[in-house]
């Protein structure tokens, strides 16, 4: 079984509270950076798009801290 | 340092300089950060006497003690300078990312002092600060200037001025990216007047915590507290737009610079229509309610016109007061305006104050250049806005602000000048509808404004009783109080005869005290977590996040300090008792429709409100200065400038 992490942007707000709590949930510290899921924002246009580094491991804490359910966990 | 960077970095443009220095470990406890930060810095280094425009001033920009943590709507930046529109002691307040990203940068404190010899920007990468030349980009709007800056560093965030800036307007906004801004005070044209363009800021260092323990649980705390806000959902469906309907019933909009309480074809303008324009909620970062419309106008002469709008703020200060009263009319104005870099309600109201003078015939199209200036035209609104932002014609008159152009214009123009202490005053009319919110209009630290004072209870269930001024219907249910996050010692005192009344001047000591403990903080005041996030909470989520451990009375004290400071300078900048007052209208013109019509101001209770309001501070009650007991009583260190103890 594959677990993937679908994106909403519709629902998506751009707050990136799900970035904060994954770099802080791996690392203890709070960083964009360090974050293994990522928002970019294309804020001229109110846009955004999900993706997520190599090192993610689909643990779902991102989809958890989401505040507008944007991200859902898929099992295929 | 946990919870802060460390790092204050001063820049003098004019000797092209940047230095940086340790945060004073003691500044923490005593002012926390933001608003508090940036009272300390213009206290110690700010000449009471000097011109706003000038390179003596200084411009100062502070996260929130909590920005750049996952904190709930933990992203506000403050920014401060001596006003050019007032003349006081001038700060704004900001979200968005731009704050975040300087933390990130490890930035706790950016000054910037003096004057560049060219347009310039700043360009704060990874925590390297250089000053570059913005020749390319003189004259651009605030829009060109984030995407060029962008395009150059890639997603940086941008604080910038536009041609309202450039000119030096006195109401001149910085805007933060595209659409939102450090709006008020004027502060755009001090970034003007020192030749900075932008500062584009972008930053990856970490920000660790004191104790992960206690800050998840102070911050699932926070998180509940906000989200079980009864009108949460409200909130999060229509954002400040619920203001609109409300405002509407009570008759009290702003309608054509405050003549009326109503204004037909309101109706397009309430929350329900927002649907057929908003197409999603847009945060700040790491904020729950998602209050912002990314909103579309979906037809008509402005079809395909996309941004962040529908503010009430914009909605009722480019609507019911210039007469306008559709959406998307109101959001070609708001794109005009955040492009040209100006702020909204100073804007709308020196707009306002021209329409009523033309509709009164003391303007005539010989003064505006043969333009007709009617209710409701936003052609000429947006005419208005261009030649504000690029001084030309009666906009180099305009921009000045409402206070001065009315000085310029004479001829009885004054009267029709809605103004407290030269800043415009928001949109809520206080003949309808009197409360800590308009009494707060006078009290603001920075002149006429609703932002700084605010109950964390609002409701207009119940109507407020007639000729009563101490006192406002509360309309919110006994375990609504009892569940407030305040010094119970205050709440005793602020809610009269079991919760049915506000006692207004202490609730607007206590309101204005809470604010600037958010300001200082770097959280939001809407409502959601101003009725719910308290002394009590800011001290846990602030022990948690700092290591510092700070009681719910020692926070709200770092409030009393700052509130304190704030005024002293006011003080010492030419501030006099005088000037708290409203504009005539209010006390000699009833409101003469709606359901409140036959309403108005009662000025010798007001002004003993006022004395009142000094004497609860602490303050002298007829001048208001605090005064060297009040100021030991704060351990506020006398500076070279504002002391007690005068050097």
């Amino acid at each position: 079984m594959v677990r993937n992490i679908l994106f909403s942007e519709e629902k998506c707000s751009g707050c990136c509270t799900c970035m904060l709590t994954c770099s802080f949930t791996y690392h203890k510290v709070f960083s964009l950076n360090m974050s293994r899921v990522r928002i970019s924002r294309d804020e001229r246009n109110g846009g955004f798009k999900a993706f997520f580094t190599s090192e993610c491991t689909r643990c779902g804490i991102c989809v958890k801290s989401c505040f507008f359910n944007a991200l859902k966990i898929e099992e295929v | 340092m946990y919870g802060y960077a460390g790092r204050i970095v001063k820049i003098d443009l004019s000797r092209n300089e940047v230095k940086s220095y340790d945060l004073p470990l003691e500044w923490c406890r005593s002012y926390i950060g933001g608003l508090g930060f940036n009272t300390k810095i213009l206290w110690d280094q700010l000449p009471p006497n000097i011109d706003p425009l000038s390179p003596e001033n200084i411009v100062v920009f502070s996260p929130g003690a909590f920005v750049g943590t996952s904190i709930p709507t933990a992203s506000r930046c403050e920014a401060s300078a001596k006003s050019p529109i007032t003349g006081r002691f001038g700060t704004s307040n900001s979200g968005l990312f731009w704050g975040f990203m300087l933390k990130a940068s490890g930035i706790d404190i950016l000054i910037i002092s003096g004057k560049a010899e060219k347009l310039s920007y700043i360009s704060i990468i990874n925590g390297e600060v250089n000053i570059r030349s913005a020749e390319h980009l003189k004259g651009f709007d605030c829009w060109s200037t984030a995407d060029s800056l962008r395009r150059d560093y890639g997603d940086v965030e941008v604080a910038s001025i536009g041609p309202a800036g450039e000119n030096m307007v006195r109401y001149a906004s910085i805007e933060n990216n595209y659409y939102d801004a450090w709006g008020r005070c004027g502060l755009g044209a001090v970034l003007g007047s020192k030749n900075v363009k932008a500062i584009a800021v972008v930053g990856d260092k970490p920000i660790s915590i004191a104790n992960v323990k206690e800050y998840e649980e102070a911050c699932s705390e926070a998180y509940s507290r906000i989200t079980s806000y009864p009108l949460f959902n409200l909130w999060r469906t229509y954002g400040t737009l619920v203001a609109s309907d409300a405002y509407s019933s009570q008759g009290i909009l702003p309608a054509k610079n405050f003549q009326y309480g109503t204004i037909d074809g309101w109706e397009r303008c309430l929350r329900e229509n927002l649907h057929k324009y908003k197409k999603k909620g847009i945060s700040c970062i790491s904020c729950p309610i998602a209050c912002a419309h990314w909103v579309e106008v979906p037809e008509g002469r402005y079809k395909g016109l996309k941004l962040k709008d529908l503010e009430v703020t914009w909605v009722l200060e480019f609507g019911a007061k210039l007469g306008l009263t559709d959406f998307d009319k109101i959001m070609k104005c708001t794109e005009v305006a955040s492009k040209l870099g100006l702020d909204c309600c100073s804007s709308a109201s020196v707009i306002a104050w021209a329409f009523e003078c033309f509709e009164r015939g003391i303007l005539s199209m010989d003064d505006t250049g043969g333009l007709r200036l009617e209710w409701g035209d936003e052609e000429a609104v947006l005419k208005l806005l261009e030649d504000i932002a690029y001084r030309r014609g009666i906009g180099n008159i305009l921009a000045e602000g409402v206070k001065r152009a009315s000085q310029i214009v004479g001829r009885g123009s004054e009267k029709y000048a809605f103004h407290i202490k030269g800043l415009e005053i928001p949109f809520r009319d206080p003949r309808g509808r009197w409360g800590v919110w308009c009494f707060g209009y006078l009290t603001n630290i920075r002149g006429g404004d609703h932002l700084r004072v605010r109950a964390p209870v609002e409701l207009f269930k119940l109507p407020q009783p007639k000729d009563e001024y101490w006192l406002e219907a509360c309309g919110v249910r006994r375990e609504v109080i009892d569940q407030l996050d305040m010094i119970e010692e205050f709440k005793s005192r602020a809610f009269i005869n079991d919760g049915e009344y506000i006692n207004i001047p202490v609730m607007t000591v206590w309101s204005e005290n809470l604010i600037s403990i958010y300001n200082s903080v770097g959280i939001c005041i809407r409502p959601p977590v101003l009725g719910t996030i308290g002394p009590t909470i800011i001290s846990k989520l602030y022990k948690a996040t700092t290591g510092i451990n700070i009681s719910p009375e020692e926070v709200m004290e770092v409030a009393d300090r700052i509130i304190s400071m704030q005024k002293e300078m006011n003080i010492a900048m030419g501030e006099t008792r005088d000037e708290y007052r409203y504009p005539d209208r209010f006390y000699d013109e009833a409101l003469p429709d709606g359901p409140n019509k036959g309403k108005k101001l009662d000025r010798e209770v007001i002004d003993r409100m006022v004395s009142e309001y000094f004497k609860l501070r602490g303050w002298d009650p007829e001048t208001g200065k605090p005064g060297e007991e009040k100021l030991k009583e704060l351990k506020i260190e006398p500076s070279k400038f504002y002391a007690h103890v005068r050097i």
